[in-house]
């Protein structure tokens, strides 16, 4: 309930409370007119006021000492103070008890120096000096070391110290999914919940661990919805060689669980294994989806009853609106002999991620079928049948045991495919297209005729290219492209894919001709209008390109990559102002993305707002400490204040993380100007050398890139090498005097060899062409210019 | 580590002037007077009317802290921090008792029989641990009442004494309390709360 809610309902409950049952009537009438929900809120209330007498009448240690009475034990149970303001391992402040598993103690410390916080766990103290406890106890942490997750609790470490026993694990700041359990889940938020939680007990079982305490309370959900599945406390590991958990010595550990969410076979100390787990995992399931426990009775013994006797009520009872196919694993999940339940939690897991594909399928399709029906009813109508007919086949029909034995290879690969995609819509981690890249691979293993994962394996190898200067991926990523446009020539991916290729190697018109066939088979490929824009960008057509980006936008606004390209699409005409808003919508879809952030400050930068350049470039390594070009620029602007001492080891580490990719002769280019400028002038040209080979080495794969020739001029001319220099500017000049960028660069050519007449001519049509007064301000190489003839100087600067 | 009540007012003020370092500090040494004095109550014998005056932070207050030097502000910081502490230690006390009727803790399977939730519902008696548990859902929606009830509850303040810590009026207090109480009832009985 959110508080303005709640602020209503007190205020309500207190004004019907201390009216007789006639007005009361009336009262809540007037006051919930036309809400129903707050009625039934306040009403609910109301019916228990009359109910509670005694609650909370006592204090709680008169109601502790009533229970437990005059406690002469209490000394061992309120233990004092030894633990909490200890110092662990020298370095963890003990500072809160947390709770207690079955075994130990559970505290909080923070790190002395750093103030991270740790949870450490101790041996109750009942166990403490008992030899085969702490062997346990020990064994229990090596073995939940061996759980290396990402959504279980992570072990650090086990310290000795004074001769007890200390584990000290991952602190996990959020809530249990007992506190979010007030009301159902929806579908989606239950499966990215669930599929984490079987992932997790998939990865506990590989490694022949049982939780045997899966519940509510045990399952933490960080602030980003990340599961945590905690307290393997109760868990053990089974023997290598037993199948169950009742083989010897298993036997005396025979131990508590929480019983609400025990399996049939724990609560009746029969053999058990991993599928208990399932079945607590099922119990948690169905609690999630139908807002309710299958099992809860009036006392835990007839909860326990239930749980070996009775079947849950139908969960189509609570929540209507399930996927049949997640109703019947439920079922298989929640089955009494373990023998018949669903056999692991890899198949729990595998399910689930069927049941989202089908989900989200299901999505899309109506969505895509709602709106051909506006356009086209009557074709709609026929087919809508044979649609329906279809889905209600596989959903309906396929008997889940059969799915499960014999999961077909292609339904796997298109598992394979569909992560591989999700990963590569986030590219900007150069992690994910190599992981994306291996998952397709793995996808076409399986089905070696799978078209769309031919086409998307060929997009990640362009992207990979983008980021290295591996002309061999190219090749590669051409190899994809035809072979999805082999096995399937009307499909849309194929067809955007060789666009990308063709874009890629400067050929701009054959990528517009891909893009428009892949827009034929597909309208509403977002892909496609966003390839097509940047081919048409390229060619100079800025209103089509413009159109282009609007309509990939509007095909999917969801998608940051769309709001990145078209906001570099008027950064590069120096549109910042709209530049801005489209990075700042891209940053709002993908707050992680450090490239996003870059391209913001680069905006302010080139607006001679550098503080706020430094901060954007800053959050950009915050978010991708690895990203060269923010740190890149991040010296840029350091370097334009002409403070070269602060930018100079910045781009030097530019230079080192920039080593292989595409451009990285840009780095080098900087460093080694930051070092000129600083006097230092035999770094300085050895680093313009080298920038030169790398320069060229691109030049071999895009022949004719006017930005490659450009930088091969600049470089040139700062080592004194006049022809050569002159020749590369020209080529770089050639359809490129129009751009203010490529003048300005020109200029700093010209002051180099004392050509002022023409520097000074290529700076004022830059003027004309929108270059602004502060670049040529900062830029240390036309500080001569103002030496040269002030008054032009002057002029040049003044506003127009 | 500070001891001495002159060390533990500076730090009380140190936190009241916002020195979040004093607070580590001072936490452990709270806390232990706090299970000092609940562990003298709990092994109290009882009495009828012995249970009327157990205004346990109080107590701790006075053994804790120089009288002469402490003003009305720092008496306010430290009911604040104490009330929650006193529901840590007050919990983990209910927590370890069932933990032993349940035999010791970990080596059998539960007597169903006797299982905590059975006989918690007998005579009105509040089971601290799901009690706890509510208070935790309380107070992500309403953290005032929480602090209320644990003033109340668990460190025995009087409705007045808690106005006046708060700050706030006396009916104020009585009707955040009454609306607590029926929540967490509800909650409870409803059995949306598990324990954590």
């Amino acid at each position: 309930m959110n508080p303005e809610r709640w602020q209503e309902v007190q205020k309500i409950y207190l004004g019907a409370v201390g009216l007789d049952e006639v007005a009361r009537t009336s009262f809540l009438e007037r006051m919930c007119s036309g809400d129903p929900s707050l009625k039934q809120e306040v009403d609910s209330l109301l019916s228990f006021d009359n109910k509670m007498e005694g609650f909370l009448e006592q204090t709680a240690v008169e109601v502790l000492a009533q229970m437990y009475g005059a406690d002469k034990t209490v000394a061992d149970t309120v233990v004092l103070d030894d633990f909490i303001g200890t110092v662990i391992d020298d370095r963890y402040v003990v500072s809160k008890f947390i709770g207690a598993g079955g075994m130990g103690d559970v505290y909080r410390a923070d790190h002395r120096l750093m103030g991270t916080p740790v949870a450490i766990k101790r041996l109750a103290s009942r166990f403490r000096d008992r030899q085969d406890y702490r062997q346990r106890f020990i064994d229990e942490a090596r073995h939940a070391v061996l759980l290396d997750h990402e959504n279980v609790t992570g072990i650090k470490d086990v310290v000795e110290q004074s001769g007890e026993v200390f584990v000290v694990m991952e602190f996990i700041d959020g809530q249990t999914l007992r506190t979010r359990l007030d009301h159902p889940f929806g579908v989606d938020e239950f499966l990215d919940i669930a599929i984490q939680c079987a992932s997790a007990l998939t990865a506990a079982h590989n490694e022949r661990i049982v939780h045997l305490d899966i519940k509510p309370a045990n399952i933490m959900l960080t602030g980003s919805q990340k599961v945590k599945v905690c307290d393997f406390g109760v868990a053990r590991q089974l023997a290598a060689t037993g199948e169950d958990g009742n083989n010897g010595s298993a036997a005396h550990w025979k131990l508590a669980g929480t019983p609400a969410y025990m399996a049939p076979e724990v609560i009746k100390g029969n053999q058990f294994d991993a599928r208990a787990d399932i079945f607590s995992l099922g119990v948690v399931f169905y609690e999630m989806l139908a807002g309710k426990h299958p099992f809860r009775a009036e006392d835990l013994k007839a909860t326990t009853n239930r749980i070996i006797m009775d079947d849950p009520p139908p969960i189509s009872l609570s929540n209507r609106k399930l996927p049949r196919r997640l109703i019947r694993l439920l079922d298989a999940m929640l089955a009494k002999a373990p023998d018949r339940r669903i056999g692991s939690t890899a198949d729990v897991l595998r399910e689930l991620q069927i049941v989202r594909l089908q989900h989200n399928f299901l999505r899309n399709t109506w969505r895509g079928f709602t709106a051909s029906v506006k356009r086209r009813p009557l074709a709609w109508a026929a087919a809508a049948l044979i649609l329906v007919i279809a889905v209600a086949g596989t959903i309906y029909f396929e008997p889940i045991s059969i799915v499960l034995r014999h999961s077909s290879k292609r339904m796997m690969a298109v598992q394979l495919y569909t992560q591989g995609h999700d990963l590569l819509n986030e590219y900007y981690k150069p992690e994910n297209i190599d992981a994306s890249i291996d998952l397709f691979d793995r996808a076409l293993k399986l089905d070696s005729t799978y078209a769309e994962a031919y086409a998307n394996l060929g997009e990640a190898y362009s992207m990979k290219y983008e980021n290295t200067t591996d002309v061999k991926l190219l090749q590669s990523a051409m190899n994809a492209c035809l072979n999805s446009r082999t096995y399937d020539k009307t499909l849309a991916e194929a067809h955007v894919c060789l666009g990308t290729v063709a874009q890629q190697r400067g050929k701009f018109e054959d990528a517009a001709a891909e893009y428009k066939i892949a827009l034929k088979s597909d309208p509403n490929a977002d892909s496609a209008h966003r390839g097509l824009a940047r081919a048409l960008d390229s060619q100079g057509k800025f209103e089509e390109a413009k159109e282009q980006y609007l309509k990939a936008i509007e095909k999917n606004p969801n998608y940051w990559a769309s709001h990145s390209w078209f906001g570099e699409f008027y950064y590069k005409r120096e549109m910042f102002d709209d530049a801005i808003k489209q990075f700042e919508t891209a940053s709002a879809l993908s707050p992680n993305n450090g490239r996003v952030y870059y391209s913001l400050g680069t905006p302010y930068f080139l607006n001679g707002q550098f503080d706020k350049a430094i901060e954007y470039f800053e959050k950009a390594l915050e978010k991708q400490p690895y990203l060269t070009r923010a740190a890149n620029n991040l010296g840029a602007a350091y370097f334009l204040r002409r403070s070269y001492d602060k930018a100079i080891p910045i781009l030097k580490d530019a230079v080192d993380r920039s080593e292989g990719s595409t451009k990285d002769y840009l780095e080098a280019g900087n460093l080694a100007r930051a070092y000129f400028w600083s006097g230092n002038r035999k770094d300085s040209f050895e680093l313009y050398k080298h920038a030169i080979d790398r320069a060229n080495t691109h030049l071999e794969a895009n022949p004719g890139n006017a930005d490659d020739h450009l930088a091969i001029a600049l470089y040139n001319a700062m080592l004194s090498e006049e022809t050569r220099a002159m020749t590369n500017l020209e080529i770089a000049l050639r359809g490129h005097d129009q751009d203010a960028h490529s003048l300005e660069t020109a200029a700093w050519v010209y002051v180099q060899f004392k050509k002022y007449e023409t520097a000074f001519e290529s700076l004022e049509r830059a003027r004309s062409l929108g270059l602004k007064p502060f670049k040529i301000k900062a830029d240390p190489e036309l500080d001569a210019l103002r030496v040269s003839d002030p008054k032009r100087y002057d002029k040049l600067l003044a506003n127009k | 580590m500070a001891e001495s009540s002159d060390d533990i007012t500076k730090l009380l003020r140190a936190w009241r002037d916002g020195d979040e370092g004093a607070l580590h500090l001072l936490t452990p040494l709270v806390y232990r007077e706090l299970q000092r004095t609940a562990r003298r109550y709990l092994a109290r014998e009882q009495h009828a009317d012995s249970w009327q005056s157990t205004v346990l932070v109080n107590e701790a207050f006075l053994r804790l802290v120089d009288c002469q030097k402490v003003d009305w502000q720092d008496r306010v910081h430290f009911f604040r921090l104490a009330a929650k502490k006193m529901r840590e230690i007050l919990v983990d006390y209910a927590r370890k008792k069932r933990l032993q009727k349940m035999g010791g803790g970990a080596l059998q399977l539960v007597p169903l029989e006797e299982a905590p939730q059975v006989q918690s519902r007998q005579e009105n008696h509040v089971d601290l641990i799901l009690l706890n548990s509510a208070l935790d859902q309380l107070e992500a929606m309403d953290p005032r009442k929480t602090q209320i009830v644990e003033m109340r509850f668990f460190a025995g303040l009087t409705i007045e004494e808690i106005a006046e810590t708060l700050g706030l009026g006396v009916s104020t207090i009585h009707n955040e309390l009454r609306l607590a109480k029926v929540w967490l009832f509800r909650a409870i009985q409803e059995g949306k709360i598990d324990e954590s």
